[in-house]
């Protein structure tokens, strides 16, 4: 909502500057969020009037004007083709600045001295110039022929003007005038405001000239129709131009403006018909019928109108009831009656259809936030008002389906209650009662306190809704801020969020990078990793960001190629966030996931063993008793041979690998990249409760064994033969070497294992452990049929 | 015989003497002990002859020897002391090193910078009592909207254009659906917080993303003030944003509460930029920080808490807090994962 300064002291005089208004206003809670200013820094424009015109005697394209602006006669050469004696045009008087910072100087035009200028739109910045007659456009401004002579034209051009840039919250429709934000100031300055100027209701009906029936008084509660003949449309005179392109809207004729221009002012829509188009000369406002169709002032066809409210004559619709009217009975050139149409519609009824068509306008926008019926008298009255300005003639009476307004239900107020909400504890009586009826509140009794809000404030129900009115303009800086009393309870938090939170610490402490990617994302690319339905959006903004994601790591894929592109090459991402399963009905999962790619800052390169020793970190970090087994496994977007599936005590927890080439090819990616997805739920049901371990007393004792076995033996299954078999005193057992070339026989390898030996109880002798060591190679041999290799 | 011994024993430690004086370094040294002390050395030599010296004369002999051995040790060690001192000041010098090099790199592993304004914000919150609760991405229209004063057809559904699963499921578009959560299982007094991710239909640009973290908190109890609202949102921001910061509250617009406000501080980066309008606050010397207000009634009621009890709820968008503490000035880079960006928090 933009609301020009100059508009707004139509009503109340504020004595503070624009900005120190717009501070005030902000603090009572008017959403003012800037000031703009129009046509800024142009100044001494002035009203004149060509008293006459020759031409210039020593060039065929200038003439030379004697302009009469009042006080003084001033001599002006001007090239302008499209003015004539009489015309009254804006004149920049020697000293003037005009659009650009232009200065108008005393100048000489082919001999003759020129004191001035007759501007043009451009010159005076305004941007409304498609408005104006062709000839006005590119040449000389011509202002309306009652135009006072020799006045300073800022005000009539707007130039200078200052517009309250308003986002008003959707509780406050009436801030979406004028005269609304104009109350506010009221309240704030407790200065008188002036009523705008209204018709003068007159009694009578409009018998024989039109005929309304409202179907349902719920859908639309005030229907007030007004007739006017001898309308005459054209132009509307400049000043109402000016004001309607400074509020932000387009002016188009003198009738439609005026709607426009009583909307703006008063918050009112208003609807102008060309009434000898209404076929039957009656209307009726109900529910559009099935197949009905009909075209907008937008041109565009609406034919999908169920349960939409429509004004319909009896060919059918020719309003869309509170969002816009129709191309059959618009306002033309030929219009010479009109009925207009100031009506109150039911809020969620025009959020729906708004909704449902697809369209918001400026109608729609304030009916759907709930408008007050007085509105509908007012707005009525007023552009009635100035349609007889404009010289149509009113029709006596009116159609008014619902004259008697019932009066709001009135409020009771506990002061006491006020005080310790609001937590001010000498609010006084007189205060509140008079911050209540500067807002317009009508306060029934004092004590006890009940007040009746005013008709326009449709957001008033309960005692809170007082209470807020009166704090906003108490003041919310002069409410003390105090520190809560109470239990010192600890704080706690939710295990699940604790948990995360360990993880995140652990992850980043292995040097992983933390990254946030979005949850949404493209349905075929997560079709690429994951085969069940996926979960989707119904309205998606796009189509690339339908899904939830499945998982973790394709997402986040995206993150590292981009980051590849960008020539970041050494990568290593830890994510953790929720993913989406569809079962009968879409579920959260918590998942963690890592990418590796390229090498880590002390020199390892990513390979599965890195993501392999991250997972054997988190699983002491988390301490875990027992371990976690890794099983092969083939997904399609993993390398067949190195990818694998993470299980412990059976139940599959996520998988690890090195991702498949095909894949990273077809993502532009020529490095390898490994990945580990696992599922944070059933890590947080295995991470156990730690306890220490006693800090042996007595040393251990190492021993290796190198071997050679087949290739294919996995070294896994040699460590945990020789820790099941070993005996108690089998502490360690490291693998440190594994070995294929020239001195080892083909489809064979060597294997190297360090065992620690150490007894809680005593320092082992040479001879214990040479004893226990002789077996375990003993039976490795045989059951691995391998071949020892003594150092 | 016995003189001839005597002299023999003085000219030896002179003898030794210079000899470990000459000693230039510890293995020198150790020779030079080698030759004098040890198995076969002189002394040693000289003192197994102590026999054929005449029984009188032999203590006198043996002291004597046994001081000038003492002596000896003692020239020794010192001269031992001094060289190893020495050729330790060497290996110093020798080991000089230069300070400019770069340290060596170790696992340096970051959290992302919104987490770590999430971690900030909930340890402020929790040094005030509020314990930190959790709640679904996938909400119900009830949790998200209704139950929160924002029946279907309310025009503030517009505030939080929404992402829909079907007809009653979405996205969150706010963590407020948590305190209505968390007040159906729990009586007053409460405080509590929820952080998380939260989702709206809003195109991407540098200051919109379909996705964004909040951080939404309430207290509830018998005798919960605007006042007291306005005392630990204060804090808050200032704990956020330094102690010196000025804070306003401005009258705003929530269905969820009554009466609302928007909470700003005063632009730390006015002063910084010299020329045009600040960057941060457009100019105008404020930057909003949150929203809040007193729990509205009617959510009280959903909820089935008596009259007697009142509270205040607020709503912290996280990406925002980020931004301004750290001058960021797209919201963009904090999904895009740009290694270089992440690495520098």
């Amino acid at each position: 909502m933009r609301v020009p300064f100059s508009w707004l002291n139509d009503f109340i005089k504020i004595p503070d500057s624009p900005e120190v208004a717009a501070e005030k206003l902000r603090q009572v809670g008017v959403p003012v969020t800037h000031v703009e200013y129009l046509s800024a820094g142009i100044t001494q424009v002035f009203s004149g009037r060509i008293e006459t015109l020759t031409p210039h005697p020593n060039a065929d394209r200038l003439r030379v004007a004697l302009v009469d602006l009042g006080k003084e006669k001033l001599q002006i050469v001007t090239g302008a083709s499209n003015v004539a004696a009489s015309d009254i045009i804006p004149v920049a008087r020697v000293g003037a600045t005009l659009a650009g910072g232009k200065i108008i100087q005393e100048t000489k035009l082919r001999g003759l001295p020129s004191l001035g200028m007759m501007c043009s739109a451009d010159e005076l910045a305004l941007d409304f110039k498609e408005y104006l007659p062709p000839t006005q456009r590119e040449g000389v401004l011509i202002l309306d022929s009652d135009t006072p002579i020799g006045i300073d034209l800022a005000p009539m051009l707007g130039l200078r003007e200052a517009i309250l840039v308003l986002e008003p919250f959707a509780n406050r429709p009436d801030y979406l005038s004028i005269y609304g934000v104009a109350r506010e100031a009221a309240a704030i300055y407790h200065l008188p405001l002036k009523n705008p100027d209204l018709y003068a209701a007159t009694p009578g009906t409009l018998d024989g000239k039109i005929q309304v029936t409202v179907e349902s008084s719920q859908e639309s509660p005030r229907y007030i129709a007004r007739y006017a003949s001898q309308v005459k449309v054209n132009a509307s005179p400049l000043w109402m131009a000016v004001r309607l392109n400074a509020a932000g809207i387009r002016p188009i004729n003198n009738v439609v403006d005026v709607t426009n221009y009583v909307l703006l002012e008063l918050g009112q829509p208003l609807h102008a018909f060309d009434c000898s188009r209404i076929q039957g000369k009656r209307i009726v406002v109900r529910q559009a019928k099935p197949n009905e169709k009909m075209v907008g002032l937008d041109e565009k066809t609406y034919d999908s109108l169920q349960n939409i409210l429509v004004i319909a004559d009896e060919t059918g619709p020719v309003a869309l009831g509170g969002i816009m009217g129709g191309k059959r009975t618009e306002i033309s050139e030929t219009t010479t009656e009109v009925l207009l149409e100031a009506a109150n519609f039911n809020a969620g009824l025009v959020r729906r259809s708004s909704l449902k068509l697809g369209i918001r306008t400026e109608s729609s926008r304030r009916f759907e936030k709930g408008l007050d019926p007085i509105g509908a008298d007012w707005g009525s009255r007023r552009a009635s008002f100035l349609l007889q300005q404009f010289g149509c003639q009113i029709a006596d009476g009116a159609i008014d389906t619902q004259p008697a307004i019932p009066k709001p239900q009135e409020i009771g107020l506990n002061l006491q209650k006020m005080k310790k909400l609001l937590g001010v504890a000498d609010l006084e009586l007189s205060q509140v009662v008079n911050i209540l009826k500067g807002l317009g509140f009508e306060v029934r009794t004092e004590d006890p306190l009940f007040v009746g809000p005013p008709l326009f404030r449709c957001d008033i129900h309960e005692d809170v809704d007082v209470i807020e009115e009166v704090a906003r303009h108490y003041g919310y800086s002069h409410i003390p801020a105090t520190l809560p009393a109470g239990m010192l309870l600890p704080a706690t938090v939710d295990a699940e969020e604790t948990f995360e939170e360990t993880l995140r610490t652990f992850l980043s402490s292995v040097g992983l990078l933390e990254m946030l990617s979005y949850s949404l994302g493209d349905p075929p690319y997560f079709e690429k990793f994951y085969s069940r339905p996926l979960v989707l959006i119904q309205n998606p903004l796009t189509e690339d960001r339908k899904a939830l994601r499945p998982l973790l790591y394709p997402e986040m894929l995206m993150n590292l190629r981009r980051n590849l592109h960008l020539k970041n090459t050494h990568l290593h991402f830890f994510e953790i966030g929720k993913t989406f399963e569809k079962l009968a009905g879409p579920q959260e999962k918590r998942s963690l996931a890592v990418l590796l790619t390229g090498d880590f800052p002390w020199g390892t390169s990513s390979n599965f063993y890195t993501l392999k020793g991250v997972l054997e970190r988190l699983w002491q970090a988390l301490h875990i008793e027992t371990p976690f087994t890794l099983h092969e496994e083939t997904k399609d977007q993993f390398h067949p041979f190195r990818c694998a599936s993470i299980r412990h005590k059976g139940h599959g927890l996520g998988i690890l690998g090195e991702l498949h080439p095909n894949l990273l090819r077809s993502l532009d990616i020529d490095q390898r990249v490994m990945a580990l997805e696992l599922s944070v739920d059933q890590l947080q049901s295995l991470a156990g409760r730690f306890k220490m371990k006693p800090i042996p007393l007595y040393p251990e004792s190492r021993r290796d064994i190198s071997m050679i076995v087949e290739e294919r033996v996995p070294a896994g299954e040699i460590i945990e033969f020789i820790r099941s078999h070993g005996g108690t005193l089998v502490e360690g057992i490291k693998i440190f070497d594994v070995y294929q070339g020239p001195q080892v026989p083909a489809n064979k390898k060597s294997l190297a294992f360090a065992i620690t030996y150490r007894s809680l109880e005593k320092t082992l002798t040479d001879e214990e452990v040479t004893q226990v060591h002789e077996r375990i190679q003993k039976e490795l041999a045989s059951a691995f049929d391998a071949t020892l290799r003594i150092a | 015989m016995s003189e001839a011994v005597l002299d023999k024993l003085d000219s030896l430690l002179d003898e030794a003497k210079s000899k470990i004086t000459k000693a230039q370094d510890e293995k020198e040294l150790e020779e030079v002990r080698h030759q004098i002390l040890g198995k076969k050395g002189e002394l040693t030599a000289l003192l197994r002859n102590l026999g054929s010296i005449p029984q009188d004369k032999r203590p006198a002999v043996g002291k004597k020897a046994n001081e000038i051995k003492l002596q000896i040790e003692q020239v020794l060690d010192d001269r031992l002391q001094k060289l190893s001192q020495s050729s330790l000041e060497i290996r110093l010098q020798n080991e000089r090193i230069d300070y400019s090099l770069p340290g060596e790199s170790l696992p340096s592993g970051r959290l992302h910078p919104i987490s770590e304004v999430l971690r900030e914000v909930k340890d402020i919150f929790r040094g005030m009592g509020f314990e930190v609760a959790r709640g679904p991405e996938i909400e119900t229209d009830y949790y998200n909207f209704e139950a929160l004063n924002i029946p279907p057809d309310h025009p503030a559904r517009e505030m939080w254009d929404s992402l829909y699963l079907d007809e009653k499921t979405l996205l969150r578009t706010h963590t407020s659906p948590v305190q209505i959560r968390v007040m159906e299982k729990r009586k007053p007094p409460l405080r509590v917080i929820s952080a998380g991710k939260c989702y709206r239909r809003d195109a991407v640009d540098a200051t919109h993303c379909f996705q964004f973290h909040q951080v939404e908190g309430f207290m509830v109890d018998e005798e919960v003030s605007f006042a007291d609202l306005k005392g630990v949102l204060s804090t808050f921001a200032r704990l956020v944003f330094g102690q010196d910061r000025q804070v306003k509250f401005v009258p705003s617009y929530f269905p969820f509460t009554e009466p609302s406000v928007e909470v700003y501080i005063d632009c730390f980066n006015c002063a910084q930029s010299s020329t045009g309008k600040c960057s941060l606050c457009g100019g105008e010397k404020w930057i909003e920080v949150l929203g809040a207000g007193m729990i509205h009634p009617f959510v009280l009621r959903v909820v089935d808490y008596p009259a007697h009890y009142s509270g205040f709820a607020f709503g912290v968008g996280i990406e925002r807090i980020a931004l301004l503490k750290y001058g960021i000035n797209d919201i963009r880079l904090f999904y895009e994962n740009d290694e270089r960006f992440l690495r520098q928090f």
